[in-house]
């Protein structure tokens, strides 16, 4: 799988009359899932929507496929949209609903399509129940299906994971991890953290309408030197571990819970991770458990947004 | 035995589309039909289906009652029943109710619910999209502006009351030329309106008093104020009214400003109603940012 960028963002700023939405944001993106994140008013769905050519940039390009989304409506055909809103759109059953969407992509065949790309999201196509009767998640994996039926080679879905419970979460984050394994570009907007960080590990993080960070979430965390690192350590002697650390210089701050844990603030992981095991063999410690605190991606996603 | 030596493993993963695939033209008359089927409340529930027949009926029954008495009552007159000019007149209300159902029901379902984002998101741009519901809006106008007149005049051809063979080629050009002008007038008043919100009913009334309101109003300036007569272009539905009725040849029974104006004047009144109504509609399109 080449990791040429499928999506380009060249110094795009998006304003609505005095209100800024959007400012001088780049990025790229290629094949695999990427997480578009930021709390509310971020910019999120304005990116959105000018990644999918529905809104022009007041200022720099978007790219898609290296064509311009806004004025190149071919591109459009390499392109699948899974919108936010909730409401049913047409009171179709899925197979009428992904066929028109077939139709409209130009498809030879939109009915047998429509039902491979019903199957494609574990849906059966001869299901006669009009879509208003159907659960959220099976609404949402209709939508899924609308924008795959034309096999596009990226995929925009906007919060595809709210609103549904712990299981069907579960199935979708499988389905995604499974259509960006297949080398497709899927970027992916959502405020639930921890399935996102299943997804993969590539972010896009905005806040007050700029990029904060893009990349591998863990390399981000690693980039964070301005902040300590909290280690949890399990061992048998904790106050002695506590003050060897201290005294080597791998931490800048212990903190004791419990009768055998140990929380560690270092400001270089790694030199903690060099330190910690001869330290405690040198001071008898036995370690039973070493796992970082907030090395995911809620904790990454915290530190960029309220830096 | 050894494997063969042109043995290979394949990659499996994605590959974009390559098959044949429609114009982008195929997109815009998809939508089309779809929303044509989805006004008339072809394969949706029968509520949806309910006022569209209603209006229909409106529309069809003077066609029907006037073929009707041609037949029964012997010594009626064809030309004692209501005319070809004259029918657009009397389906007024019709009309106006017909119109203030199909464009909202055409444009606003999109907005409120998000399908236009993902309309715009494929080959269809805002022009093209617009272009669809245009010929969905015009095409369902045209039933009732065209649909009685062809029904009148193929009764009375079978009948023996039609025109001649010789007359017959021209009345058709008239009913079609009629049907079209009348349809494009209230698609493209109704289509305006109906850009301007997400919702249905809102449209509806709206519509309803742009035909409604500035006929009463503009008629009591001229009358009362000797205001131009010209002023009573912008009483729509008689201005639609008006022009059926020259382009069959016919005088109106009744008096009004709009009947002092010369033909070239109400017609480029028309004209520019229908060209004012398509580009305001087609301006809030232009503008809107759409996602959901």
């Amino acid at each position: 799988m080449t990791r040429e960028p499928r999506v380009i963002a060249d110094g795009v700023s998006k304003w609505f009359g005095p209100l800024v939405a959007v400012a001088d944001v780049s990025f790229d993106v290629g094949p695999g899932v990427t997480a578009l994140l930021g709390p509310n008013g971020a910019g999120k769905s304005t990116m959105f929507r000018m990644l999918c050519g529905l809104a022009r940039p007041s200022k720099g390009t978007v790219r898609v496929l290296g064509r311009d989304p806004r004025t190149d409506t071919d591109v459009a055909r390499h392109i699948g949209l899974v919108p936010q809103q909730e409401g049913v759109f047409e009171p179709l059953t899925a197979r009428e609903f992904v066929a028109l969407s077939a139709r409209l992509q130009g498809l030879a065949d939109p009915v047998r399509a429509a039902a491979a790309a019903l199957e494609q999201v574990d849906l059966d196509p001869s299901d006669s129940r009009r879509l208003p009767t159907y659960s959220k998640g099976m609404r949402q994996r209709v939508k899924v299906a609308q924008a795959l039926v034309h096999d596009p080679g990226v995929l925009i879905l906007d919060e595809p994971l709210t609103g549904l419970d712990p299981r069907q979460r579960v199935d979708m984050v499988l389905l995604l991890r499974r259509l960006g394994a297949e080398g497709r570009c899927v970027i992916v907007s959502s405020h639930v953290l921890g399935e996102v960080e299943r997804l993969g590990s590539q972010v896009l993080v905005m806040s007050q309408g700029r990029l904060a960070a893009a990349g591998d979430f863990r390399e981000l965390r690693a980039l964070m030197d301005d902040r300590p690192l909290r280690i949890r350590v399990r061992t048998d002697r904790p106050r002695v571990l506590a003050g060897a650390l201290l005294e080597a210089g791998a931490a800048v701050g212990v903190r004791l819970d419990g009768e055998d844990v140990l929380e560690v603030d270092t400001s270089d992981a790694r030199a903690l991770a060099r330190t910690l095991a001869p330290v405690s063999r040198d001071r008898g410690a036995r370690l039973f458990e070493v796992h970082p605190l907030d090395a995911d991606l809620e904790g990454v996603f915290r530190y960029l947004v309220e830096r | 035995m050894t494997a063969a030596p042109d043995a290979r493993l394949f990659d499996l993963g994605y590959r974009s589309y390559d098959g044949p695939r429609e114009p982008p033209e195929r997109a815009l008359a998809t939508l089309a039909e779809f929303t044509a089927r989805r006004v008339l409340g072809l394969g949706r529930g029968g509520r949806h289906k309910v006022l569209p027949a209603i209006t229909l009926a409106i529309a069809f029954l003077p066609a029907l009652a006037s073929v009707l008495f041609s037949v029964i009552a012997e010594d009626i007159g064809v030309d004692e029943l209501i005319s070809y000019g004259e029918y657009t007149f009397f389906i007024g209300s019709a009309l106006a109710l017909f119109t203030s159902l199909l464009a909202p029901e055409a444009l606003c379902p999109d907005r409120r619910s998000g399908m236009l984002g993902l309309y715009l998101a494929g080959p269809l741009d805002r022009t093209r999209y617009l272009a669809a519901k245009g010929a969905a809006v015009v095409g369902v106008m045209l039933l009732i502006t065209i649909g009685p007149l062809l029904f009148m005049f193929a009764a009375f051809v079978l009948a023996g009351h039609g025109p001649s063979l010789g007359d017959a080629p021209l009345l058709l050009v008239r009913i079609v030329a009629s049907g079209i002008a009348t349809a494009l007038l209230y698609a493209a008043l109704s289509m305006a309106v109906s850009s301007f919100t997400t919702r249905r009913a809102a449209a509806a009334v709206a519509t309803v008093l742009l035909l409604a309101v500035p006929a009463s109003v503009v008629r009591s300036a001229i009358e009362s104020a000797d205001a131009p007569n010209a002023l009573d272009l912008l009483s729509f539905p008689f201005v639609a009214a008006e022009l059926s009725y020259r382009i069959f040849g016919e005088m109106p029974d009744h008096d009004s400003p709009v009947t002092k104006l010369s033909t070239p004047v109400v017609a480029a009144g028309l004209a520019a109603a229908v060209a004012l109504g398509f580009l305001v509609c087609w301006l809030r399109y232009r503008r809107l940012e759409s996602f959901r």
